[in-house]
């Protein structure tokens, strides 16, 4: 199997080919639910649409992004292989984590299914820690493949702590991860782009946490590998004093610096990481074309969640209008 | 209607009677009164707890739906997986002018109860807004419960009020009426019995006189 992004990038050429343009977003902002599902189902999204409702929308968006992305592991091999399932990787994160909290709840290997995400994790990996009878054995599911996550989680079972606790030594340890995977396969714009969603992951969570009054031990909560968002930045936000991002004028991050409250942020940080890796579309020797394709399906699916669910519900344009467009 | 027997005694029993129901008449529209104006203060308390319910409602659906939009559905769903809902919740019970009232005391539990680190923002937001909606939802039930038993106890005093008013006084002023009728016939007759007797009696007295 090819181990250079040639090959993986002019197959995303391709793909991207078939990425809705921005006009059918604007066009769908003003339908009614059933032309909105008329105008889904004559673009790519239409061969996945088996039913005419909310949920039929959510399985065709689901099912296309799996389609589109899910396959792009398997085209290529060695570490333009693990770059392209670093870029992949969240929705493991968030697998892993729902499965141990289906084993906290006691739900039923069917029932834990319908939870999952797509992702990276291998067929046999999810089926054993779908089985295994609690998070000991959901471990022993991951540490047998060799996972990066394993250790992690492993500690934070043995530690005997809270199903919180466990989770956030996973969220911590997938980032590490991630930061240490970059730094191994030396791709500048893989390693730009990832610093900015450890500053855009931090300054998130640093609202989060002061909009919850969370504020005793911050430290915990902060993941590094960022460029701008320092640990006494994060610490400052998080403690309530959100202004305090107004330091991040003259840095590439300034369109985050007028955020008060979480909205705003996770808005204008959405737009700045879409623009991002937007620019790997000129990177063609590189992780650059594979990120931005990645990133724009996944923005593509959230839009169309979105607008078929303002359609579903008949809500007001500019209710969403906001959320759909980056200005 | 009930025999009585028309005498002095039942007569003042039944002024005693009339007394205790004009007297309790004046209590229970005193009462009524009073949960009146409790329950117009009320109504208000549960229009305004009405309007924010419904604005929870809206804010929590909205900020449900933009989270399975950009963190997804499955996601979001999972994320509700093992969630405590409630800590606990206590009923207690108020006496409000004598009648017994239930209010929900719920207690939510603190913090997240997720890890904040990769969970999306609207997530977030949307499980905040859902525990709104869920407060605004027992203040709900608190301030109708509240109210509606309040109207039931103003319909039971009402009913009350009319029954002492309108069949209880108006029946004792009647078998009042009537024992002062008989009395006053008696004494009447007495009286006339007496003249006739006096008048006999002064005849005998003067006929032997005569002879």
């Amino acid at each position: 199997m090819t181990d250079d992004f040639g090959y993986l990038n002019a197959r995303v050429r391709v793909r991207r080919s078939s990425l809705l343009p921005e006009g059918f977003f604007r066009e769908a902002l003003n339908l009614n639910f059933a032309d909105f599902v008329g105008a889904l189902g004559e673009t790519p999204y239409g061969g996945h649409l088996s039913g005419d409702d909310l949920g039929a929308v959510d399985r065709a968006v689901s099912a296309r992004l799996h389609e589109v992305v899910g396959g792009l592991p398997g085209l290529v091999g060695g570490e333009t292989r693990e770059a392209v399932v670093l870029l992949l990787s969240r929705a493991d994160l968030t697998n892993i984590k729902t499965i141990l909290r289906a084993k906290a709840t006691g739900l039923q290997a069917e029932e834990i299914r319908t939870h999952l995400v797509g992702g990276t994790l291998p067929e046999a990996v999810l089926q054993a820690m779908i089985e295994a009878p609690d998070a000991a054995g959901v471990v022993q599911g991951l540490v047998l493949p060799g996972h990066p996550l394993a250790a992690a989680l492993r500690e934070a079972v043995a530690a005997g702590g809270t199903l919180t606790a466990m989770e956030v030594a996973l969220d911590r340890a997938y980032f590490e991860n991630l930061y240490n995977l970059v730094k191994r396969l030396d791709d500048a714009f893989l390693h730009d782009y990832l610093a900015y969603e450890i500053d855009g992951v931090n300054l998130s969570t640093a609202f989060k946490l002061a909009q919850q009054g969370r504020v005793e031990e911050t430290d915990v909560y902060f993941v590094p590998g960022g460029h701008y968002v320092s640990q006494e930045l994060f610490a400052r936000v998080a403690d309530g004093g959100v202004e305090a991002v107004e330091e991040l004028v003259g840095t590439p991050l300034e369109s985050l610096a007028a955020a008060r409250d979480l909205g705003s942020l996770e808005r204008a940080l959405r737009c700045l990481l879409l623009e991002r890796a937007g620019r790997g579309v000129f990177n063609s020797e590189g992780a650059g074309l594979v990120t931005a394709f990645v990133r724009a399906v996944e923005w593509e699916a959230a839009r169309l969640r979105l607008l078929a669910r303002r359609a579903y519900y008949d809500l007001p344009v500019e209710a969403v209008e906001r959320e759909v467009f980056c200005s | 209607m009930e025999q009585i027997s028309p005498t002095r005694m039942t007569l003042l029993q039944k002024r005693s009677q009339l007394q205790l129901a004009s007297k309790g008449v004046d209590l229970l529209k005193k009462k009524r009164d009073a949960l009146v104006g409790e329950f117009f203060a009320l109504v208000h308390e549960t229009l305004e707890a009405r309007k924010r319910l419904e604005a929870a409602a809206k804010d929590a659906y909205f900020a449900l739906f933009l989270a399975k939009a950009f963190d997804g559905p499955e996601a979001v769903d999972a994320l509700a997986l093992g969630m405590p809902v409630l800590s606990d919740v206590e009923a207690e019970v108020e006496n409000v002018w004598g009648t017994k009232v239930p209010k929900l005391i719920a207690r939510w539990p603190e913090g997240a109860a997720v890890s904040p680190i990769a969970m999306g923002g609207q997530t977030l937001k949307a499980q905040e807004a859902f525990r709104r909606f869920a407060e605004a939802l027992v203040e709900v039930a608190n301030t109708e419960t509240r109210l509606r038993r309040i109207g039931e106890e103003i319909k039971k005093t009402t009913r009350r009020v009319n029954a002492l008013e309108q069949v209880v006084i108006p029946g004792v002023l009647h078998q009042m009426r009537f024992i002062k009728l008989v009395l006053e016939q008696r004494e009447r007759e007495d009286t006339f019995r007496l003249k006739r007797i006096k008048a006999k009696s002064e005849k005998e007295e003067k006929q032997p006189a005569t002879a």
